[in-house]
């Protein structure tokens, strides 16, 4: 029998408090893109960049003549050529019967998903692109001991250019850092000492390390592009290469014939290059197991 | 009906050999002939596509395409 009484609690009578005003997010990644690469937000198709041939200097005696050189120049496009996007519908009774607002929230998470898929898209790309190459010691950058040695090798591959002073970069993944932390640590006074009080310094050697998690590099098809880069990393100079997005995110809200609440579209337009004259300044690593 | 039986003769008399002509090995004249038997089989539907997927790098990345010709081989090779 069941006992019932002004004591009696069922469990709709207990309180709850909310942490927060907003529902959780997921975890999300570190967006890396747009740290590396120069973005274009115009609203145009193509952005062209084309470059002429070198042009060659005579040394010869005092003979107050010259030769007359032919020249070429040659079309290099950047072309918007891939649209990602988001649509969800959030129904009247989600919005109006939970505590939060659910509209909101996933307008806002269709926005960041967007941004992550973009974020893997141009990096995939880039590497992909990149036609410097080069392949890490047994063990890559999870042996600590290897650190030194990929750097020097990085970095000596895209010296003695002057891009090379707009700053070096190197995007690894998170399972890489077991060897770069503790490389980082044991190399160098000041620097072991910045290592061992502040954790994971995020530049070595004069190159800024952004870490990405594990899966974003892929050897995939991604939208229209086919990309190889599983198993590698990419190191380079930054601002070589240019994406274009076109007003950025796009988004909408609609009223939809046989529903209640609304449809939310969350878009983007994307395009993406490694300019032809720089693109050995972007190195393909190849990670040796 | 009576018939006359046919009298079988060696074509050529048999050689005899001697010491200052070696013979001819049989090996020598008979090469090995290379037979090439294929077996028509269906490539799987993931050797296929990674195999299209190949084309499209080749034809997207032009410049790079030479340096993992050998890796993307590999990979089709092991599908």
């Amino acid at each position: 029998m069941t006992q019932t009484g002004v004591n009696t609690i069922g469990t709709t009578t207990y309180r709850s408090k909310f942490k927060a005003a907003t529902l959780q997010q997921i975890l999300r990644t570190a967006l890396v893109a747009e740290k590396i690469c120069e973005v274009d937000r115009g609203d145009t198709y193509e952005v062209k960049n084309p470059y002429g041939s070198e042009a060659v200097t005579q040394i010869t005696a005092l003979v107050g003549t010259y030769n007359v050189d032919d020249y070429t120049t040659t079309n290099d496009t950047l072309t918007v050529t891939d649209m990602f996007k988001n649509a969800e519908h959030v129904y009247d009774f989600e919005k109006v019967l939970l505590n939060y607002d659910m509209f909101a929230n996933r307008v806002e998470q269709q926005a960041f998903n967007t941004a992550a898929s973009i974020d893997q898209y141009v990096l995939c790309n880039l590497l992909t692109d990149g036609t410097g190459s080069y392949t890490t010691p047994s063990g890559g950058f999870t042996t600590a001991s290897n650190l030194n040695v990929i750097m020097s090798n990085l970095i000596s591959k895209v010296s003695g250019y002057r891009d090379t002073y707009k700053g070096l970069f190197l995007v690894l993944e998170n399972t890489d850092l077991t060897g770069v932390i503790q490389a980082q640590a044991t190399n160098g006074y000041s620097f072991a000492d910045a290592a061992l009080n502040n954790g994971f310094m995020s530049s070595y050697m004069g190159v800024d390390i952004y870490v990405v998690r594990s899966g974003t590099f892929v050897t995939s098809t991604l939208g229209t592009k086919s990309v190889v880069a599983s198993g590698r990393r990419v190191f380079g100079v930054k601002g070589v290469s240019t994406y274009a997005a076109p007003r950025g995110l796009q988004f909408e809200e609609k009223s939809v014939s046989g529903k209640t609440g609304k449809e939310v579209v969350t878009w983007g337009y994307i395009g993406f290059k490694l300019w032809a004259q720089k693109a050995a300044l972007v190195v393909d690593i190849l990670l040796t197991a | 009906m009576p018939y006359t039986p046919i009298q079988l003769t060696p074509s050529s008399s048999p050689v005899i050999g001697n010491n200052t002509m070696p013979r001819k090995k049989i090996t020598d004249e008979l090469q090995p002939v290379e037979t090439k038997v294929e077996v028509a089989t269906e490539e799987s539907a993931a050797k296929q596509e990674f195999r299209a997927f190949i084309e499209k790098v080749k034809e997207q990345h032009p410049n790079k395409y030479p340096q993992l010709k050998a890796e993307l081989e590999k990979q089709l090779n092991q599908l």
